[in-house]
């Protein structure tokens, strides 16, 4: 009974490929960069001191790996992801986790940035007793330069996995 | 400063020790915009089976973009960074306003896979990954960055 419905979910779930979501501006403040930096206990005076930051060539202090800013997921992307949830939930799989995340990294991101966020849903499939779902974001600086690329694996999983 | 001549294949990054509590996770949430309740509340977590509330994916795949950053320092370039997060942590309980009761704790590891140059750039690659104390890998990492040359320092 089960199989029925998440293959019919499935199906359902798999129209969302390729689906972009609205362009988010994320603004890169000093205080949530140092945030950040404060809840992974990563002591490095580049995200914490401007003036180490600027001894060092930046203009600024600098964003730690995989920030980029808030809102974090923009509006639209939390919404899909709660409908997909609740989907999910329907077909007995209703816990959600990363399973994974990707990243590439162009240039520097610095405090005072105003990054652009695009994402879109990639693959979704079946694996084993859970089914993941893709989702890749393009960041660029408002004046068009590349500054990362992200690709994060959803998974949700029946409780019984 | 870490140099690419100074580097081998098989290379141990020095270790990183870590430690997750519920306040940590809390921070993360804020830090990170990832308000899934499963990393912080007890109740909603049991009501998923899985008992208690688990440490981020995504904090402990910060945690490894910590341990390669700090290893090759301001002048190393991280160009690549990735995480698959293959088993749950549980983060320690707090004991008082600012002190975690004394349980799991985490070491960040990683050493030199590969090493190249590409485009002009002097690039080695890394995999790495998080461990319990009871040696439990419970997410695999890697990295790729490019490190200032030496020889290119000196040619100029």
């Amino acid at each position: 009974m089960e199989q029925v419905g998440i293959s019919n979910r499935l199906r359902e779930l798999k129209k969302l490929k390729g689906k972009t979501f609205d362009p988010q501006i994320m603004e890169v403040e000093r205080g949530a960069v140092r945030r950040w930096a404060d809840a992974i206990d990563d002591p490095n005076p580049l995200y914490q001191d401007v003036e180490y930051a600027k001894s060092r060539g930046y203009g600024e202090i600098i964003a730690p790996p995989g920030f980029f800013g808030w809102a974090v997921e923009g509006k639209g992307f939390r919404e899909i992801i709660a409908d997909v949830a609740k989907c999910m939930a329907q077909a007995g799989y209703p816990l959600l986790l990363d399973a994974g995340i990707e990243y590439e990294f162009y240039i520097p991101i610095c405090a005072h940035d105003m990054l652009i966020a695009s994402s879109s849903v990639g693959d979704i499939s079946k694996r084993g007793g859970m089914v993941l779902i893709i989702l890749e974001t393009v960041f660029l600086k408002q004046n068009g330069d590349k500054v990362a690329w992200r690709r994060k694996m959803l998974a949700f999983l029946s409780p019984k996995v | 400063m870490l140099y690419w001549e100074d580097v081998e294949v098989g290379l141990e990054i020095p270790p990183l020790p870590k430690v997750a509590t519920t306040q940590k996770l809390v921070m993360w949430a804020g830090a990170s915009g990832d308000f899934n309740p499963l990393h912080y509340d007890s109740e909603f977590a049991a009501s998923q089976g899985i008992g208690r509330p688990v440490v981020h994916g995504a904090l402990k795949c910060s945690w490894l973009g910590h341990l390669v950053s700090s290893w090759v320092g301001d002048k190393g370039k991280l160009k690549k960074l990735s995480c698959q997060y293959q088993d749950m942590d549980y983060p320690r309980t707090m004991a008082s306003l600012t002190a975690p009761r004394e349980r799991e704790s985490w070491w960040c590891k990683g050493k030199v896979s590969k090493k190249y140059i590409q485009n002009g750039e002097h690039v080695v690659e890394c995999i790495m990954w998080v461990e319990d104390s009871n040696r439990r890998k419970t997410t695999q990492g890697r990295a790729t960055i490019a490190l200032p040359s030496k020889e290119a320092e000196e040619e100029k």
